[in-house]
């Protein structure tokens, strides 16, 4: 096996899996999302996961959840026959899924993107009321945005003076320096929209319906079925926090030249069914203004300095740059709203 | 994080989880999972938390008859112990002592979330009350703190000095020497400095008052001895480090935890004093307290500690990291109790 995965020895991993989770094991083929296992009981997907076992007990119950409050179009964290939901292999962690055929999600048309924001609304709407399973550890992000959106800024200005203190700026510092203020501003904007449009309400309201947002709802976490559905992927870091969080995410990964149209039309869907009012319109543009990839980038290199690379910070502060900068229109569009 | 996680490692690889453990306890074994430094167990008569007693026994009664005392003050955000057959709340094995708390499921706290926040300042502050007339049959050596700050501020100033001295006489000085030494007479001036600010305070008559009345604290606050519940309860787990000592200890300590997450933001620290103030008021001799708190460098002395003592076996880039990170927590409290002066004295 080659990749990620290559490491692995096939005939192991197959008694294993066979002993684990009773299934017999025809053919295993490896794919960029993990490992297929063509079984007796349909095509499964072996992944690796950095969870540790209450991590993974957590999105397992929030699968099921979600599957037994009507959102069918998810594919459950298989159960072994110690009633584990991981297995251990090579001192890593691994989940065994259902595989459903079909191919990332091309959100290019209004119909499209009004088919993907449905069904994150229908999602939201199935992840109520969740109460992780016993044991588990849950991944909590209720509440902290505004007061990290606060301390990061905070952080900015504190590199900011690291950099003027240097007698002897590199590259990175330059592309820094000329572009630190600008986002500066839109995190302390995000922060103030966050405050004045009724975050901790909403905060309180989603601790009160004990709500479970997917946390990585990109549109390369859905997939277009072979029957034409959509088909919701990664729920692995899913999370306790606000709707609009996701919504956030989603509309971020919209590109092309239509994103407004693919924007109003994924909006004007998930209304339809989970009303989006206007102080969740601006939750939305806060979100999208807080400048979390040029943070993450910085941050690494003027904080934790972990595998401190220049040249590799570089190119990855460029292209955080471009994607802050392709939020824009976005954020226009949100904001004349 | 890490060297949370390690210790965690090493404090669960000591326990002997052997099947007569068990049997012993009258319990029949189904699952075990390890959840930080206790297992959870699932047996035939529910949920529990194994625990082994790292203390001496008069420590472990002093925590047991302080969770009881609690409990029979009205205070229930705690988990009860699980008598053993023979009416005790330990069982010995093997020459190893374990015991059983009840298990509630949960979330940790998490401090950026204002909501967790306000409901773990106003569980303090409950406790503290709750917590007041608390008379130990033995109060063990080291669990008593009425009025030994000052004392331990000396102790803590001269082990950092000696410290400093055993790192000017290395003859080859690595990068981690070097940022320690940097910064390792700013820290030891902020210590007698907080020294000297402490004595002119009235601590004195606040431990006074506080042994008077019998002040217990819980001495370790994190985030991860608070639990919320699904149902909005807030529990606070692990008593292993309390102590009898002035309330301010735990408020202060709170404070500083949070204002590690949050740059020292003054209105963040502000908030937790007021949220507390409104359940459990705190007077102006005890804000004032605050300030030689805040300002002896304790991460600094920790961490100078671990390496130049103790010595971790932690890799050197996670300690250059951590001397930087506290480091820096050395000037920037300095203009956070600058803030906290001006605002709140």
């Amino acid at each position: 096996m080659t990749s990620g995965y290559g490491k692995l020895k096939r005939h192991d991993l197959k008694l294993l899996v066979e002993s684990l989770y009773g299934l017999e094991v025809k053919n295993m083929q490896e794919g960029d999302r993990g490992i297929f296992l063509y079984t007796d009981k349909g095509i499964k997907r072996l992944k690796a996961t950095n969870s540790d076992e209450a991590k993974i007990l957590f999105s397992a119950s929030a699968y099921e959840h979600i599957y037994n409050n009507g959102f069918r179009q998810i594919s459950c964290i298989n159960r072994n026959l110690n009633g584990s939901y991981h297995m251990r292999y090579d001192k890593g962690n691994y989940i065994l899924q259902n595989f459903t055929k079909g191919r990332v999600y091309k959100v290019k048309t209004r119909e499209a993107a009004a088919a993907v924001g449905k069904a994150l609304a229908e999602l939201h709407k199935a992840g109520e009321q969740f109460v992780p399973a016993p044991g588990s550890r849950a991944r909590v992000d209720w509440g902290k945005w505004a007061e990290k959106f606060k301390a990061n800024s905070i952080s900015l200005k504190k590199f900011k003076e690291i950099v003027y203190m240097k007698e002897k700026i590199n590259r990175f510092d330059k592309l820094f320096t000329e572009n630190v203020d600008g986002f500066l501003e839109n995190m302390q904007c995000s922060c103030a929209l966050l405050k004045e449009n009724g975050y901790l309400d909403m905060v309180r309201q989603a601790m009160a319906r004990n709500q479970i947002t997917h946390g990585e709802f990109k549109k390369h976490s859905v997939m277009e079925e072979e029957t034409g559905g959509v088909f919701v992927t990664n729920l692995e870091e899913c999370s306790y926090d606000i709707c609009e969080a996701d919504i956030a995410v989603l509309f971020e990964s919209f590109s092309g030249k239509n994103k407004i149209e693919l924007i109003a039309s994924a909006a004007e869907a998930y209304s339809s069914l989970k009303p989006l009012g206007r102080y969740s319109i601006k939750i939305i543009t806060a979100f999208l203004l807080c400048p979390k990839k040029f943070y993450k980038v910085v941050e690494s290199a003027y904080g934790r300095r972990k595998n401190y690379n220049e040249i590799e910070l570089v190119q990855k502060l460029e292209r955080s740059i471009k994607k802050e900068k392709r939020k824009e229109e976005a954020i226009r569009f949100l904001d004349s709203l | 994080m890490e060297e949370n996680r390690q210790l965690e490692r090493e404090l669960l690889s000591e326990y002997n989880l052997d099947v007569k453990l068990f049997e012993a306890m009258g319990l029949k074994i189904k699952q075990i999972t390890p959840v930080r430094s206790v297992y959870r167990i699932v047996t035939d008569r529910g949920f529990f938390c194994l625990k082994k007693l790292r203390f001496p026994i008069e420590d472990m009664e002093f925590i047991f008859e302080a969770v009881e005392h609690l409990r029979g003050k009205g205070f229930c955000n705690t988990f009860s112990v699980v008598k053993q057959k023979n009416g005790d709340n330990f069982i010995d094995f093997k020459g190893e002592k374990y015991f059983l708390t009840e298990w509630i499921d949960g979330r940790e706290c998490d401090f950026q979330n204002p909501m967790d926040l306000d409901a773990a300042v106003c569980v303090l502050a409950s406790l503290h009350i709750a917590g007041e007339g608390y008379s130990p049959a033995i109060c063990p050596q080291g669990r008593c703190f009425f009025g030994e700050w000052p004392e331990n501020f000396i102790r803590r100033i001269d082990e950092m000095k000696r410290i400093r001295e055993q790192a000017l006489s290395k003859p080859g000085k690595s990068d981690i020497d070097k940022i320690y030494l940097n910064y390792v007479d700013m820290c030891i001036n902020d210590g007698e400095e907080a020294l000297l600010l402490l004595n002119k305070t009235d601590y004195k008559g606040l431990s006074e008052d506080a042994k008077r009345k019998g002040s217990f604290i819980h001495h370790d606050f994190a985030h991860h001895n608070i639990l919320h519940t699904f149902d909005g309860k807030t529990y606070v787990g692990d008593f292993d480090y309390s102590i009898m000592d002035i309330k301010m200890h735990d408020v202060g300590s709170l404070i500083i935890r949070n204002m590690k997450k949050t740059n020292w933001d003054i209105d963040k620290a502000l908030d937790i004093l007021e949220g507390y103030d409104q359940r459990n008021p705190i007077s102006y001799e005890e804000l004032k307290v605050l300030v030689p708190f805040f300002l002896f460098p304790q991460d600094f002395r920790m961490i100078s500690r671990q390496y130049y003592i103790e010595r971790k076996a932690w890799d050197e880039e996670d300690y250059e990291d951590k001397i930087n990170i506290k480091s820096e927590y050395a000037m920037m409290r300095r203009k956070f109790i600058e803030e906290y002066e001006k605002r709140v004295l």
